[in-house]
């Protein structure tokens, strides 16, 4: 009987084992996903809040997970930039006339009004940097979306260290591309806190890339926001400078 | 003739390739502000007198960028002025009309404030128009050279700006859009965090022509892991003849006839509460010769100005909606009134200035006083603000004298309806011991001093 149940455990264990494997090797995938040498594009931005509509528009280009510079182009923010350089981020605005730091418990406020943060925009580490991930159902997608019906494994990540933003997330991988056709992020109480809603993507190389996502704050009342980028042009030369003082208060 | 067709080609080449790569914006905002004021009267029974006024402000921008190497810019400001706010535009005018005998003192107090140039004045209205920014800049692989009228912003802090010496925010009105001023800025870049700044700024006084009032300066501004530093270093020049005595010229003797030295230092921290300061020593020349500060004792506490904040969120558990808060101290060691000066009334040759209202005040100023933006040391400023969500906030603010006791308090409500369109309702109510009893020393920020009991605003802005 102990022998039995010795088996058993052990039988167990391997078979944890093996889906543990195979939820890191979908999250480095995952993380592969979003790792490019260089991008450049246009975007827009539509906040939906309590009946309102607000319409943000911008150009863009980043490097790797670190770098990224983004400049606003709708008349109510022109002038306004953005700039993440080795992960810290900086604003630039004609009213400042000065370059500013984005730090601290600033982070957490909403980028340009929306259901983005800065820490959720500025999000340097990896997945599998950050979380324990473990497979917890394999299931059809069945958010209203164009992916509706896709074969999708349901990932479980929790946070290896208690300095992470959100302590837990689900995330909805399409079997077939890896991508992250939905993430919900959660508070260490369990509450849900955002939530990313893949609506469109598209292959560019060898990457199934995202070029339209919904995102919602769960703590804001009746709001979402709409993410929309085109022109996306992979591996551009960028300048050295392309992320620097200089640039920003160009 | 074929120099002249090879002429007129690469002009033409040139002007299509940059036309072709120029883009030209034009910005800005249009603000209407309402303005219902309970005045002082300072005679009778002062009861007070109502007063109310309307600005219309358009701050207008145009800028270009020619080609990845230049970039121009433009903007002014335009305003229509009616009622209590062309109290601004009586004194000016009256200045201006008698220019050729403009008194020293008010000239300077003048210059250091933020008035605009009175152009018409109309049925209804006074319109005035001032020219905010007026620059090119050419941007190289190596250096950036920026000229014209443009703002050298400096510091970190977000109320009390001592650093911000060169195109200082107006602590009363700190959503002004700071002056700008004639200035040659070269930044260079050695690393992609790291800047270093040479400017050098045209004297304040427009008309003056020998050299003297120039301001020279570098600075720079570098991050280390998660802090923010800036550094300055600025020589200002005698604003007149070196070591000229300045009643000599007519002027009053605060007027500096000797070198000065700037040393300013900023931070901002990147821990989870916002953590920044701004110190700036300021060591002239005349006051070490003359081993008087401008008509005071000399202490080394005088040429120091420094600032100190903390600000942080708190969020409301389980809603969009949280707290910001902001705390600054400041001190002002040059300030015009010692800690044993309990009466405002020393910076007056009368003491008829407590009878007298704001702006006919300044004719009973007492010359040899060196105007200044505070009149004392030590200040705190408190903000609490609700942001109920992103579009709507409550703010009360707490601007509070340490050295007289007397304080500003604000209360504002910010909403954006909808996208680029914000309406703020504000109260403004200056305390002061004079509130206990009139016979009292009237405090800085006091009703007696600022000339009113209570302020309401409301303003409508439309970005465009």
């Amino acid at each position: 009987m102990k022998l039995k149940s010795m088996i058993f455990f052990w039988a167990l264990f391997i078979l944890q084992n093996a889906f543990s494997q195979d939820a890191l090797t979908i999250i480095r995938k995952l993380d592969n996903n979003e790792v490019f040498n260089a991008i450049q594009y246009e975007g827009d931005m539509t906040i939906f809040i309590t009946g309102k509509k607000i319409i943000k528009t911008f150009t863009s280009y980043a490097k790797g997970r670190l770098n990224y510079y983004i400049e606003f182009t709708n008349p109510d923010d022109l002038g306004t930039k953005y700039m993440k350089k080795d992960g810290n981020l900086f604003y630039y605005s004609d009213d400042t006339e000065k370059v500013i730091p984005i730090t601290g418990h600033m982070l957490r406020e909403s980028m340009m009004g929306s259901d983005l943060s800065y820490e959720d925009a500025i999000e340097n580490e990896t997945l599998e940097s950050q979380y324990n991930a473990k497979i917890i159902d394999q299931i059809k997608f069945d958010s209203d979306t164009k992916f509706k019906g896709k074969d999708v494994w349901l990932l479980e990540l929790n946070a290896k260290k208690k300095t992470v933003s959100y302590p837990k997330e689900l995330i909805w991988v399409d079997k077939e591309t890896f991508a992250a056709l939905k993430i919900e992020r959660f508070a260490l109480s369990g509450a849900k806190l955002k939530e990313f809603l893949l609506l469109d993507a598209e292959w560019i190389g060898n990457k199934y890339f995202a070029t339209e996502m919904q995102i919602k704050d769960l703590l804001r009342k009746d709001s979402r926001t709409l993410f929309k980028m085109k022109n996306i042009k992979m591996n551009v030369q960028i300048p050295d400078d392309a992320f620097s003082l200089k640039r920003l208060s160009r | 003739m074929i120099k002249k067709i090879l002429t007129i080609s690469i002009t033409l080449f040139c002007l299509i390739n940059i036309s072709a790569k120029s883009s030209v914006n034009f910005y800005g905002e249009l603000e209407s502000t309402f303005d219902s004021t309970h005045k002082r009267e300072y005679k009778y029974n002062d009861i007070g007198l109502y007063s109310w006024g309307v600005n219309n402000y358009a701050n207008l921008k145009i800028t270009s960028r020619i080609n990845d190497f230049i970039s121009f810019g433009i903007a002014f400001n335009v305003n229509t002025f009616s009622g209590n706010y062309t109290d601004q535009y009586k004194i000016f005018y009256a200045q201006t009309a008698i220019s050729m005998l403009i008194d020293p003192v008010e000239y300077k107090l003048i210059r250091n404030n933020y008035f605009s140039i009175p152009f018409y004045y109309k049925s209804t209205y006074v319109g005035s128009l001032d020219l905010e920014r007026l620059f090119f800049k050419v941007s190289t692989t190596e250096v950036d050279i920026e000229t014209g009228l443009i703002r050298i912003a400096r510091g970190y802090s977000y109320f009390f700006k001592p650093m911000d010496i060169f195109n200082p925010v107006d602590p009363f009105n700190p959503n002004a859009r700071p002056q700008g001023k004639i200035a040659l800025k070269t930044t260079f870049y050695p690393a992609d965090l790291w800047s270093i700044e040479l400017f050098a700024i045209a004297p304040d006084d427009p008309i003056q022509q020998n050299g003297w009032g120039f301001k020279f300066g570098s600075a720079t501004n570098f991050t280390v892991d998660r802090f923010n530093f800036e550094f300055l270093y600025s020589l200002f020049l005698p604003e007149i003849s070196y070591l000229q005595k300045p009643s000599d010229i007519g002027l009053a003797d605060s007027v500096n006839n000797d070198y000065s030295h700037i040393f300013g230092f900023s931070m901002k921290a990147d821990v989870e509460i916002g953590l920044f300061t701004e110190i700036l020593y300021r060591l002239d020349q005349k006051t070490i010769r003359e081993k008087n500060y401008y008509g005071k004792e000399l202490y080394f506490f005088r040429g120091l100005e420094a600032s100190i904040g903390l600000d942080y969120t708190i969020p409301v558990a389980n809603t969009d909606s949280k707290f910001y808060l902001l705390i600054e101290y400041l001190f002002y060691g040059s300030g015009m009134l010692d800690f044993d000066e309990k009466d405002i009334g020393e910076l007056y040759i009368s003491n008829d200035w407590k009878k007298t209202d704001t702006y006919n005040r300044l004719s009973l100023f007492d010359e040899s006083k060196k105007p200044l933006y505070f009149l004392r040391h030590n200040y705190i400023f408190g903000l609490v603000k609700y942001i109920i969500n992103t579009y709507v906030s409550l703010s009360a603010s707490y601007l509070f004298g340490i050295d007289d006791q007397s304080a500003l308090l604000s209360f504002i409500i910010d909403i954006e309806p909808f996208q680029a369109f914000s309406i703020a309702i504000s109260a403004s109510y200056p305390l002061g011991w004079e509130i206990v009893n009139n016979t009292w020393y009237p405090g800085e920020f006091g009703s007696t001093n600022s000339g009113y009991i209570q302020k309401y605003k409301i303003s409508g802005k439309v970005k465009f």
